[in-house]
């Protein structure tokens, strides 16, 4: 019944499942059952509170009535001020009674209605005892009597009204009580339902589990006692619990695997007889072709042999080919240091001519100026030429003076004659300025000519200064590209150096795997020749393996006859 | 605004109050408040809900408060942009209908607030009711009994208890040093008497319940008056019983003051009669405050009348719920949050002054207006107590 809801894994699981549940349930009767107690005295208590708040305000509503009415009649007939304030006092106390009860939850239409009446009848008793006490003030006993007489005539219907909620109030408690009887039968009725599913659900878990173990277990036995009698056939089928599972599955792979070991070692005696005899024949073959075998490998040996000749010769030949690049390299690095040479000594030519650029523009400098200087002096010349011709002209004038003077001491006879004497010193001495004058003029001539030949000679002298500058700044420029050239020349040498050397390792590698390709073949010389030797020992091992063969197949012969006699699955 | 003027609270039995009911109900309102939102919106406008008497004169004036404010409100542009709409229901004054129409709107998901009840007994039944989870601010209801009655309850007058101290002191203020105390024998009047006499500074020469009806014989209770010679004579009642006592101290030349409650707005009815009445009221229309004005040319012009307090109270009431919903949330508990963090900080500004709450739903510090008959007139004659 439950292993049709549940599918339990094991007797432990289930028995510990079933346990849990069983001890579920009886927590959940107990905790309902307690919760319903707890609840139960809640609600009886609620109930009582109530009940009891009711049957307080009940008793104070009509104390108060009481009270009040007999202290506004003792009032009309005694107007002592001690009634007249308890009056108004158990006035307010009814009226406050009155008003709670109002306000309380769950009452019925009919006490509301009766609250209200009472309230309304109670303030026109009030209302009409306290005219009647005015009037008794006011000292009109008749009316006063009449008004009090009509305020008792109220108070009959009221202390009914009163009486009645007091019945509904003690009928409120019956009813409360007899609400909370039925709610703890109800209460208890259900706990004890709880209860007695519970002992049912335990009764029935015990008995399916009882049930459970026992019928796989009975099958269990029947399978042991077949296997012990030698027939593995048999299986334990169907749902088991987990522990049980095992057992069976374990007996199940007995039986199984008895029965494969059976068939197995049937077909495999069948099979090493078979094999016995292939191998027989297959040695025979191995033996024969293994002397083919010895035959090539010899033919192998001899061949590795002059392989190895020939790669000693290329070996050889790399040897000449890394010398030669070595002397391209020695080669390569003198013209490296030549080129490095020339251009360290155009570097110093360079240097030199730009030295003597200098000294050549301070020459150039030095002409110029004196080109100048003779300028000038050719200008000092002419200026002394004007002055000489002013010097002739003064001459002149002097020499004519001179001779009108003659002429006049002439004219004057002996007294003129010392005159005449004077005048005439004078023009000689005009003659020799003259003279003087004269002279100046050629010798600043010869000056003027000089300074002009010179000048000329000067200026021959500096075209001949830049030709030279030219000349030299040539050169410079004819040293740079040397120098320029020089220094490719020496990186190309350098670079070719380089390549030489790069290809001296490479012939140098390969004359290593030239090398180890010739101990290589040597190797495989010397293999070929153990190959062929083991071919023929193995030649002699396949005749020992084709008798062992022949034994093998008597003795599968034999198992076959020995396995018969079991019964199997297949059997 | 006394109990029982109308109707009386006949069935107080609530619905709700047993258990399996109220939880029953309480899933329903879950259920329904889960759809709500889509409901609101799919609806047009936001709703509220409103309760009263309105057969009564007081309810009406009620209602025209009401039905002022939210007019007001949706030519504003409503709230949210959505237009405000009300749900109207007549309790009559009766606590078991009261109940019932609570029920109704507690059910409705889409009631986000309610604008009443009116009377004191109705708003203290429906009060059990609305304690399950829907804010409702009462616009008349006085009683003592509310304060602290739900955490869901509040109102905007104030409680009897602090009305009786105004009148009281004012009462004081105005050198009158003996005062005879008459209280119509309903739970409104014993209840402001009892708050005056606690209060009063001088003596009380006599307090004597008298009938809350036009046809009681008050003739004793005048007469002896007439022998006490109080400087002021305090009723605590409605116009009903008032104009009866007016006429006999008018007839015995009863030369005493009259002071009435709220109650007594009514007795300028009478223009004569009630000439030189002092009357405490929540309300005044010539109170010269620049929001009463604008409210009071409103309400004439709607209705061809002065606003009573009534009124007042019913208008502030409807424009705070709206406020409540506007700033608070379209949502029960956003409203209720809203409405019980009014403080004197951050108080609502009414035409009956400003509105902040206490812990217990009751007005702060709200006080009344004193007025003084003249002809016919509700006239300013005191600064609002409290």
């Amino acid at each position: 019944m439950i292993d049709r809801l549940v599918r339990f894994q094991s007797i432990k699981q289930r028995l510990l499942i079933s346990f849990a549940v069983l001890v579920a349930l009886f927590c959940v009767a107990g905790i309902a059952g307690r919760s319903a107690i707890v609840r139960m005295s809640g609600v009886i208590a609620e109930t009582l509170e109530s009940v009891q708040i009711d049957a307080q305000l009940s008793a104070r509503l009509s104390g108060a009535v009481t009270a009040e009415l007999a202290a506004a009649q003792r009032y009309l007939e005694m107007r002592d001020s001690l009634s007249q304030r308890e009056f108004h006092a158990r006035a307010g106390e009814a009226h406050g009674a009155q008003r709670e009860m109002n306000l309380l939850r769950g009452q019925s239409p009919r006490e509301v209605a009766l609250i209200s009446s009472i309230d309304a009848r109670l303030s026109d008793i009030e209302v009409r005892y306290a005219r009647a006490h005015r009037l008794s003030d006011l000292g009109r006993r008749v009316a006063s009597m009449g008004e009090g007489e009509r305020a008792r005539a109220g108070v009959d219907s009221l202390m009914d009204d009163v009486r009645q909620l007091a019945a509904i109030k003690s009928r409120n408690v019956d009813a409360a009580s007899l609400t909370l009887r039925r709610d703890a039968e109800q209460r208890s009725s259900w706990l004890l339902i709880i209860m007695g599913a519970s002992a049912v659900l335990g009764l029935i878990v015990v008995f399916s589990t009882v049930t459970w173990i026992a019928r796989p277990l009975r099958s269990l036995t029947q399978q042991a006692r077949a296997l012990s009698a030698g027939d593995f056939s048999g299986r334990v089928e169907g749902e088991l619990p987990g522990e049980f599972r095992e057992l069976a599955d374990a007996m199940n792979s007995t039986s199984a695997s008895l029965s494969r070991v059976v068939s197995v070692t049937t077909t495999t005696a069948d099979d090493v007889a078979h094999s016995a005899r292939d191998l027989a024949n297959v040695s025979e073959q191995i033996s024969a072709s293994a002397n083919q075998m010895a035959a090539s490998m010899t033919e192998i040996s001899t061949g590795a042999e002059s392989q190895v000749r020939q790669l000693r010769a290329i070996d050889d030949a790399l040897r000449a080919i890394r010398t030669n690049a070595d002397d391209v390299v020695l080669s390569a690095d003198e013209l490296s240091a030549l080129a490095g040479g020339i251009e360290e000594s155009a570097r110093a030519k360079r240097l030199e001519i730009a030295r003597s650029l200098g000294i050549l523009t301070t020459v150039r400098e030095t002409v110029r100026e004196a080109a100048h200087e003779v300028d000038a002096l050719n200008a000092t010349a002419e200026d002394i030429n004007k002055l000489v011709a002013s010097v002739g002209r003064i001459a002149e004038q002097t020499d004519l003076l001179a001779l009108n003077a003659a002429i006049e001491a002439a004219r004057a006879g002996d007294a003129g004659r010392g005159f005449g004497v004077v005048a005439d010193e004078v023009r000689k001495l005009a003659e020799q300025a003259q003279g003087a004058a004269d002279d100046v003029v050629r010798l600043t001539r010869v000056v003027t000519s000089r300074v002009g030949s010179t000048t000329r000679a000067m200026e021959a002298g500096v075209s001949q200064v830049e030709e030279i500058e030219g000349v030299s700044r040539n050169v410079d420029a004819a040293l740079d590209s040397i120098t320029d050239a020089a220094g490719r020349t020496r990186s190309a040498a350098g670079g070719a150096a380089e390549k030489a050397e790069r290809n001296a390792h490479i012939v140098a590698s390969a004359a290593r795997s030239v090398e180890s390709v010739a101990k290589t073949a040597e190797g495989y010389a010397a293999a070929a020749q153990q190959v062929s030797a083991s071919t023929q020992e193995q030649s002699a091992a396949c005749e020992q393996m084709s008798s062992a063969s022949t034994q093998l197949l008597h003795g599968s012969v034999q198992l076959r006859e020995l396995v018969g006699a079991l019964r199997t699955e297949a059997a | 605004m006394p109990e029982t003027r109308e109707g009386r609270l006949l069935d107080v039995r609530i619905p709700v109050s047993n258990r399996p009911t109220r939880l029953a109900a309480r899933a329903i309102v879950a259920a329904l408040a889960l759809s709500s939102a889509a409901c609101t919106r799919a609806n047009d406008g936001v709703l509220i809900a409103a309760a009263g008497n309105w057969d009564a004169g007081y309810g009406e004036m009620n209602k025209r408060g009401i039905d002022l404010a939210v007019e007001q409100i949706n030519s504003e542009g409503g709230v949210f942009g959505r237009p405000l709409r009300v749900a109207m229901r007549n309790d009559r004054g009766d606590g078991a209908r009261a109940v019932s129409i609570a029920a109704e709107f507690l059910a409705n998901p889409e009631v986000v607030a309610v604008v009443g009840h009116v009377n004191s007994g109705t708003m203290v039944a429906a009060a059990r009711v609305y304690d399950e989870g829907l804010p409702a601010v009462s616009t008349t209801a006085s009683t003592p009994d509310l304060t602290g009655i739900s955490r869901w309850v509040f109102r905007v007058i104030s409680s009897d208890s602090v009305n009786g101290l105004d009148l009281a002191r004012f009462a004081g203020a105005q050198g009158f040093q003996r005062a005879a105390v008459l209280y119509e024998n309903n739970a409104y009047g014993r209840g402001l008497a009892k708050s005056f006499e606690r209060n009063f500074q001088g003596t009380v020469v006599a307090s004597d319940p008298v009938p809350s009806d036009k046809a009681g014989d008050f003739e004793p209770f005048v007469s002896w008056l007439a022998t006490r010679a109080p400087d002021v004579v305090f009723v605590a009642g409605t116009e009903a019983s008032g104009l009866s006592i007016l006429r006999e101290a008018r007839r015995q030349n009863l030369s005493s003051a009259f002071l009435g409650s709220d109650g007594w707005t009514g007795v300028v009815s009478d223009t004569a009669l009630s000439e030189g009445v002092f009357v405490g009221a929540p309300f005044s229309p010539q109170d010269p405050r620049e929001e009463v004005q604008r409210f009071t040319a409103a309400f004439r012009q709607r209705y061809g009348m002065d606003p009573d307090g009534n009124a007042a109270l019913a208008y502030d009431a409807t424009r705070l719920v709206a406020r409540a919903v506007a700033d608070g949330g379209a949502s029960r508990e956003g409203v209720r949050r809203w409405l019980a963090s009014r403080t004197r900080d951050n108080a609502f500004s009414g035409v009956t002054g400003s509105i902040a709450f206490q812990s217990t739903g009751d007005v702060i510090g709200k006080g009344y207006v004193m007025t003084r008959v003249h002809r016919g007139g509700l006239v300013v004659a005191g600064a609002r107590g409290s």
